[in-house]
């Protein structure tokens, strides 16, 4: 499927977010385009709507749509991409586009600053569970700094509090995926403290506690509550915070994890 | 209200090992594979993907190469939704 869409092909996906409503980003113009996809497909009588693969010809005209349950069933999609690529008769090429791991455009560090990793899964698989969320919450250098300083004076075994602030930053992501996709604050943080306890090599010894309610769908007021005890260090330009056994999304096991390395 | 002031008392009764405490920084980097994705999970980033419809159509005409667009809703790119 990989090696048809980049050989054949050229890729592009949308978020629907981006286009449609009140949080819109893209210029008119562009979304004048999907508009107008949609819309000849309703004129032709093809399936239409927000989660969907449409396939256009290259002079841009839609051609076929599938939605995506019937995308994912047996070989759909593959059948349908083999028939475009019979019908245009195009010879296999290089990708048009240079494949580079997504998250890495979207998310970089500001100057000095720190970009996290944040994973969170449940533990069972299928839908919502079968690919975990991940977010990169970004750190100004000034506030990274800030919160994995040794207080002045402190000894092997001292422990301290980090900045409760740019704690919630980072635990606010602390759940595995929900309809609510948004990285926007919306979660009620019952607790969210992380202790440091400094080591004799100088590394930090990290624990703490999360303690989240958040709804399953945008605007729902059924809070689900998500729980974790924490545990990680930072040492050496290496920042890692892991959930413990004990993490819990309702009734069911989570893990996730803030990771951070100098670049 | 109740039963969430429970739950939170409950975890400082635990005893320090089961809070992680006694976990080395090796076992804490291998727990984070638990839920960061594997490489399997990240096959949309073998795809050469267009930044937009409007470049996808203009790199269509180019290349005499119909295109393939995907419209969902949430962020694929960070997995979230």
């Amino acid at each position: 499927m990989i090696e048809t869409l980049n050989a054949h092909f050229v890729c592009v996906f949308t978020s629907n977010e981006d286009y449609d409503g009140a949080t819109a980003t893209v210029p008119k113009d562009e979304r004048a385009e999907l508009e107008r996809i949609r819309h000849e497909g309703y004129d032709a009588k093809m399936s239409v709507g927000s989660v969907h693969v449409y396939l256009l010809s290259p002079d841009g005209k839609l051609r076929d749509s599938l939605h995506v349950a019937a995308a994912a069933e047996k070989d759909n999609l593959q059948q349908t991409l083999d028939r475009m690529v019979d019908r245009y008769k195009i010879s296999a090429g290089r990708p048009v586009v240079t494949p580079v791991p997504l998250s890495g455009i979207l998310h970089k560090a500001p100057p000095g600053g720190a970009v996290v990793h944040i994973t969170a899964r449940r533990e069972g698989r299928g839908s919502w569970g079968e690919f975990p969320g991940e977010n990169w919450p970004a750190f100004t250098g000034e506030e990274w700094t800030r919160f994995l300083a040794v207080p002045v004076g402190a000894k092997p075994e001292d422990k301290w509090t980090l900045d409760a602030a740019l704690s919630r930053r980072i635990l606010n992501h602390f759940h595995p995926q929900t309809e609510d996709c948004s990285d926007k604050d919306r979660n009620d943080l019952k607790v969210a403290s992380l202790t440091a306890e400094l080591q004799s090599d100088g590394s930090l010894r990290l624990s703490g506690r999360v303690t989240l309610m958040r709804a399953f769908y945008p605007g729902r007021k059924d809070l689900i509550l998500t729980t974790a005890s924490l545990a990680g260090f930072s040492s050496e330009g290496r920042f890692t915070l892991v959930t413990l056994d004990d993490a819990r999304f309702g009734k069911e096991k989570f893990y996730a994890a803030a990771v951070w390395k100098k670049s | 209200m109740r039963w969430l002031t429970l739950i939170i008392t409950a975890f400082f009764l635990l005893p320090a090992g089961t809070r992680g405490e006694s976990l080395s920084p090796a076992e804490i980097e291998k727990r984070v594979s638990l839920s960061a994705p594997a490489a399997t999970e990240r096959r949309m980033d073998d795809i050469g993907w267009a930044k937009d419809i409007r470049d996808a159509l203009r790199l269509a005409k180019e290349h005499k190469r119909p295109v393939f667009l995907f419209t969902h809703d949430g962020r694929m790119a960070a997995g979230r939704c």
